[in-house]
């Protein structure tokens, strides 16, 4: 469970380029909701992810993950708690290590990391097989460094890791946006496969509003941090496309463009 | 006979300049951190071995003290960088420039020192080579020299070592498992300089003299024996970085000395180290990465 209460976030405070981007701002997010986030740019998409993961600081509000508040948490702290997932494939992964070194670390998150055997052999075989499940022929791969996959198999990778021990919030943060459309697709259809089987609480934000349509099940449309649309369940499945299109126009209609 | 010599000299200093490199190695290859403090941890290590070893304490002992002296420094400048903000670069210089006063503090205000007591390469061990005992300085320093980089090698496949890797890879991965990524900046930095003034304790007891000026220029003999290595290696992954280090100062201390040998006045010493090390940055820049060709082309584009 996710709660934001009241957020209010000011970017350049006390300076002529002061901008207020959430005034305030709330969500609740029920254990196991999968929510797409739409929005134009500077709609306040990332930077809310950025806000819950501790990336940026907030000038006023909570956060609450499971009843934890989590507001004045450091970024590393909170991560032991919250996965996330780079629009940039090389974000979350070293790409000076191999695939089976960046899963020995990713399998022994909020573990200590002591001088005992970083990768173990029997871990290798392990990984193998749950790197054959991702069908990108990666379990061939394992000693091959990570900085020399292809996009797509890095963010597909990043996902595994990233939900290799068990989390409370997975955050996507426009997962899918640099790779090529077959590449999207598959990497969606892993997401949507990894979310089910673990339940986990996600948000996911996205450009594509087709993702966001088929995928999820809840529909949150962010402008100018204010949430213009928030559908969830059998009311979330019935919004199509051009729902949100129609949205999009009449936003910008308003902003003159 | 001369050159036999030579390249005896050459074995030895290049061990010694070996040690640095493998120090080196952990601060710039795999934490990918220029670090300058390298010119004060390496004549602190010396320092602290002579005053110790002179005041009557063995010298494995006085080599291990040396050692934790060296990983506060490396320590100093990751909590400058990480605690406080302060660039790579200058947090080096910083600890750097300090140690000039604290090394001179250290050696009761002398530039040189000599050994008065025995050492590592002045013992019963050494001394029963008779006067083949550069025959057993080279086995004392291989030794030493393998020793240390079974340790990082060993330490580097540890869950901390891979850490430190991921880290230097890349620091949001460390942040995405939970982990302080300076923390483990400060442990690097710390494990680099205690090898450097290792090395630099040792280097001391093989001219068998402290030299308060020993450090000068000791970060381009290291950042150039790094990059020779891993150049030399690149293709070659079974090739353990450490060893690959090794064999890059063997080059670069051959180098110099054979420029040395030719006649040069030792005054242009640090001049030609500093035009080799920039040859071979070039190198590597162009022909060793193949840069060239890609460079080539887009002139060619244009």
């Amino acid at each position: 469970m996710l709660k934001l209460e009241n957020l209010v976030k000011i970017f350049n405070k006390d300076t002529v380029d002061e901008s207020v981007l959430f005034e305030d701002f709330n969500l609740f997010v029920p254990k196991g909701q999968f929510v797409s986030v739409v929005g134009s740019n500077g709609s306040g998409k990332t930077t809310m992810l950025n806000l819950i993961s501790g990336t940026m600081g907030i000038e006023g509000g909570r956060i609450l993950l499971d009843d934890t508040d989590i507001t004045v948490q450091k970024e590393f702290v909170r991560a032991r708690r919250i996965g996330r997932v780079y629009q940039n494939p090389s974000m979350s992964t070293a790409s000076q290590m191999t695939i089976s070194e960046n899963m020995a670390i990713a399998v022994n998150k909020n573990k200590p990391f002591n001088l005992s055997q970083g990768l173990k052999k029997s871990q290798i075989a392990e990984f193998r097989d749950l790197v054959s499940t991702l069908d990108l022929g990666l379990e061939n791969k394992m000693d091959t460094l990570v900085g020399s996959l292809s996009g797509g198999q890095r963010q597909a990778l990043t996902l595994l890791m990233a939900t290799m021990t068990p989390i409370d919030l997975l955050l996507l943060d426009e997962h899918t946006a640099a790779l090529d459309p077959r590449t999207s697709e598959k990497i969606m259809e892993l997401t949507k496969s990894i979310v089910e089987r673990t339940k986990i609480t996600t948000l996911m934000v996205t450009h594509n509003l087709r993702f966001a349509v088929d995928y999820g099940n809840r529909i949150l449309m962010m402008d100018k941090g204010k949430a213009v649309l928030d559908k969830a369940g059998s009311d979330k499945n019935a919004v199509k496309v051009q729902d949100l299109l129609e949205i999009f126009n009449t936003i910008s209609i308003e902003c003159g463009n | 006979m001369f050159i036999y010599n030579t390249l005896l000299t050459i074995i030895q200093q290049g061990l010694c300049y070996g040690l640095v490199a493998m120090g080196v190695y952990i601060s710039y290859k795999i934490l990918d951190f220029p670090d300058l403090t390298v010119d004060g941890s390496f004549p602190l290590g010396a320092v602290v071995a002579i005053t110790l070893i002179n005041g009557g304490v063995h010298f494995s002992v006085a080599m291990i003290i040396a050692i934790g002296a060296g990983m506060i420094c490396g320590a100093v400048t990751g909590i400058l960088h990480v605690k406080f903000g302060i660039s790579n670069l200058l947090s080096g210089i910083l600890t750097m420039t300090a140690l000039i006063s604290v090394n001179l503090v250290l050696s009761g205000m002398k530039v040189y020192l000599p050994y008065t007591e025995g050492n590592l390469f002045n013992n019963d061990f050494i001394n029963s080579f008779g006067a083949y005992d550069v025959y057993g300085n080279i086995l004392v320093l291989v030794i030493i020299c393998i020793v240390f980089k079974i340790i990082i090698d060993l330490f580097l496949k540890t869950k901390t070592g891979f850490m430190l890797r991921a880290v230097g890879s890349n620091e949001k991965m460390c942040v995405s498992m939970g982990r302080d990524s300076g923390n483990y900046k400060i442990l690097g930095l710390a494990m680099a300089n205690g090898m450097v003034a290792m090395a630099g304790a040792v280097y001391s007891q093989w001219t068998n003299v402290y030299d308060n000026n020993s450090g000068v220029g000791m970060v381009v003999i290291a950042l150039a024996s790094v990059i020779i290595g891993t150049a030399i290696f690149k293709n070659l992954r079974f090739v353990k970085g450490t060893t690959a280090v090794l064999v890059g100062a063997l080059i670069y201390t051959g180098a110099l000395n054979i420029i040395i040998a030719f006649g040069v006045p030792s005054g242009y010493l640090k001049l030609i180290m500093a035009v080799l090390f920039a040859v071979i940055l070039i190198l590597n820049n162009s022909v060793l990465s193949g840069g060239k060709k890609i460079k080539n082309r887009e002139k060619h584009h244009a």
